[in-house]
């Protein structure tokens, strides 16, 4: 026997429970996270008593019902929700999301608009099959529109009016370690009772069948692209409540305006999940959920570059000297390094090799790639090539320098296999990075003239690893890494007789 | 030989999330492609089959159902598993769909274990 509509009133409250809580359940699963909601009031009065729970920026969410419940009837969230939710699925950066709850604007909001829907679907999926499965008479939700701003500002545009008539359920929502805000169910009389404002419809299931625009203002304001009818709007004369019209007509006319505070709030808890490793980093630099160890080498690539990185992306202090000593020292420390030595025997051997010219120790093949590129083209030319350098430039004109490290910087941790169970869209976003964003520049360079005492200097006055040779026309002629003096003084110890090629970079392991 | 996967969705988030979630499911594709309708997924078709094809059913242009039926028609999808993603749990339209041509029917919200449970019997 299908629902009355009194039985789908006095029911309202116990299932939007059970679809908030389906809800969190489903977005816990997703998203391996502790969602929970709280049931804070529930009954019957006027628009105005939702009013006051959404004075700020806020989603709603139109569901158009056929079935037991035949019409429009909203799904709010508030700022925090919006945002929280928003960002969430989409895993913008915590410290972005907290921003948001506070100051978000509706240009902020905008930007999530995507985001919001998706959560809106996700939503109203949810409703759907606790209704499906809970709800005699219930034939379908389909969400045709989500509002995202003030709502009261015009009422019309998530189809209500000031003073109409509701049924409505409050809760306060909580996604893992965010701030908790409120949500609610608001179902106007009318899609509850439809008969009465139906001209001629002794089965509201009927009459939303054969009619389109099942209930007043059913057809969105803006219906998003994604909203189509379907199959499942097909008339279900059997289950369709005929005695509603009639047992509803001889109820009460005009909603009281008292509400009914729920003594029974009910919680609503999806299971506590094991906590992401992320959830601990800081992210006062807007670097979130990277570990400490991981942001302490973005702080340095950040600090030791000049990097055309968005400011508001890495706003990181600018480094100091690398070594301090070592600059205030210099040339000292060389001539201290051949006075240690002096000591020796013999220190010809020594001073050959520290004469050694650039061009003798430098590796000729040197790999380029376009400043447009993304990491993820130099993570695969790295790899490729065995290499952990790479010049940035474009007919040979040297723009700046990508380091294995760099790009470790720059790219999530959570991209590593170990963390597969954690990725998310934002971890994979970071391999879409232009190159231009994150390389070093100005690029130090040296000429192929100068002496490995030189280099050495250099790498350490300056704390790079790799240098550039270039000749007078500024053409590159190869480059210089810390491995390659490494391997000159292996080779200058025979004794060692150390043969092999030397190691060029950190794997980068995506 | 690797396997080739198509996620197919008006929208760019929902995209993400779909291909977090089978990375999740520990399937493991070698090719993944997006379509943000299905328009552009019968292009990309047109240029190379894939393997598994996970395709929303409301988008605008050409929906999902629409679709699968055009895919199957291209001679090169004969052998292309293709699965339904959407929030549309009416039995009714599942029916509907499978009957189109389509291999299997993910409702949304999903987890990494229903992408398992479902795409894994496919991938064999």
């Amino acid at each position: 026997m299908a629902a009355t509509a009194t039985d789908i009133e006095s029911r309202l409250a116990e299932l939007s429970d059970a679809s908030f809580e389906a809800f969190c359940e489903d977005l816990g699963a997703m998203f391996d996270a502790d969602v929970q909601c709280t049931r804070q009031q529930a009954g019957a009065g006027t628009v105005e008593e939702v009013r006051k729970h959404f004075k700020k920026l806020a989603a709603v969410h139109l569901v158009q019902a056929t079935g037991a419940l035949n019409g429009t009837f909203q799904l709010f969230f508030d700022q925090g929700g919006l945002f929280i939710l928003s960002g969430f699925v989409v895993m913008l950066p915590e410290k972005k999301i907290l921003d948001d709850v506070k100051r978000g604007s509706i240009d902020d909001a905008d930007n999530l608009t995507d985001a919001a829907r998706e959560v809106g679907n996700l939503l109203v999926g949810s409703w759907d099959r606790v209704f499906r499965e809970d709800c005699k008479g219930h034939e379908h939700f389909l969400k045709t529109n989500t509002f995202i701003g003030k709502p009261w500002e015009d009422p019309s545009k998530i189809e209500l009016v000031a003073d109409e008539a509701v049924h409505f359920a409050v809760y306060e929502m909580k996604v893992a370690s965010y701030p908790s805000f409120c949500c609610a169910a608001v179902f106007p009389k009318k899609a509850i009772h439809p008969a009465e404002n139906a001209v001629a419809a002794d089965a509201p299931g009927q009459a939303s069948a054969a009619d389109p625009s099942p209930a007043e203002g059913a057809t969105p304001v803006s219906a998003e692209p994604t909203a189509e009818p379907t199959a499942a709007a097909e008339p279900s004369p059997q289950e369709t409540p005929t005695a509603v019209a009639e047992s509803d007509r001889g109820k009460a006319g005009p909603a009281t305006a008292d509400v009914a505070t729920d003594p029974q709030a009910k919680t609503c808890a999806a299971p506590a999940k094991e906590a992401p490793v992320q959830t601990e980093a800081s992210d006062s630099e807007g670097l979130t959920a990277i570990p400490e160890d991981i942001q302490s080498i973005v702080e340095t690539v950040v600090g030791s570059s000049h990097a055309s990185t968005p400011p508001e992306e890495r706003k990181v202090p600018p480094r100091p000297p690398v070594n301090a000593a070592l600059a205030e020292a210099s040339p000292s420390i060389l001539d201290q390094v051949l006075a240690d030595y002096t000591v020796g025997p013999d220190t010809s051997a020594l001073t050959d090799l520290l004469n050694l010219p650039a061009r003798k120790i430098m590796t000729s093949e040197v790999i380029w790639c376009d400043p447009e590129a993304t990491v993820q083209d130099v993570i695969e030319l790295m790899q490729q090539h065995s290499t952990g350098y790479v010049l940035v430039g474009r007919d040979g004109v040297l723009e700046g320098l990508l380091s294995s490290s760099t790009i470790q910087g720059a790219i999530s941790p959570y991209l590593r296999p170990v963390f597969a169970k954690w990725r998310r869209p934002e971890d994979d976003a970071t391999l879409g990075i232009k190159v231009k964003w994150i390389m070093s520049r100005p690029v130090r360079t040296i000429k192929p003239d100068a002496a490995l005492a030189t280099v050495i200097e250099s790498m350490c006055r300056y704390g790079g690893r790799c240098l550039p040779v270039v000749d007078s026309q500024s053409q590159v002629m190869g480059v210089i890494t810390v491995f390659d003096v490494l391997l000159r003084v292996l080779e200058a110890d025979q004794s060692l007789a150390w043969k092999g090629k030397p190691p060029q970079t950190i794997p980068v392991l995506v | 030989m690797g396997k080739s996967l198509m996620i197919v969705d008006d929208s760019a988030t929902m995209r993400k999330i779909i291909m977090r979630t089978v990375r999740m499911s520990g399937l493991e594709f070698d090719r993944t492609e997006e379509a943000g309708s299905g328009v552009e997924a019968l292009q990309k078709l047109e240029g190379g089959p894939v393997d598994v094809i996970l395709c929303d059913i409301n988008m605008p242009e050409m929906n999902g159902t629409e679709l699968v039926k055009k895919a199957r028609e291209l001679a090169s999808c004969s052998g292309t598993k293709i699965v339904m993603v959407s929030t549309e749990s009416a039995q009714d339209l599942i029916d509907q769909v499978m009957s189109d041509g389509a291999d299997g029917y993910i409702t949304k919200p999903f987890t990494p274990e229903k992408f398992q449970e479902k795409l894994a019997p496919l991938l064999n």
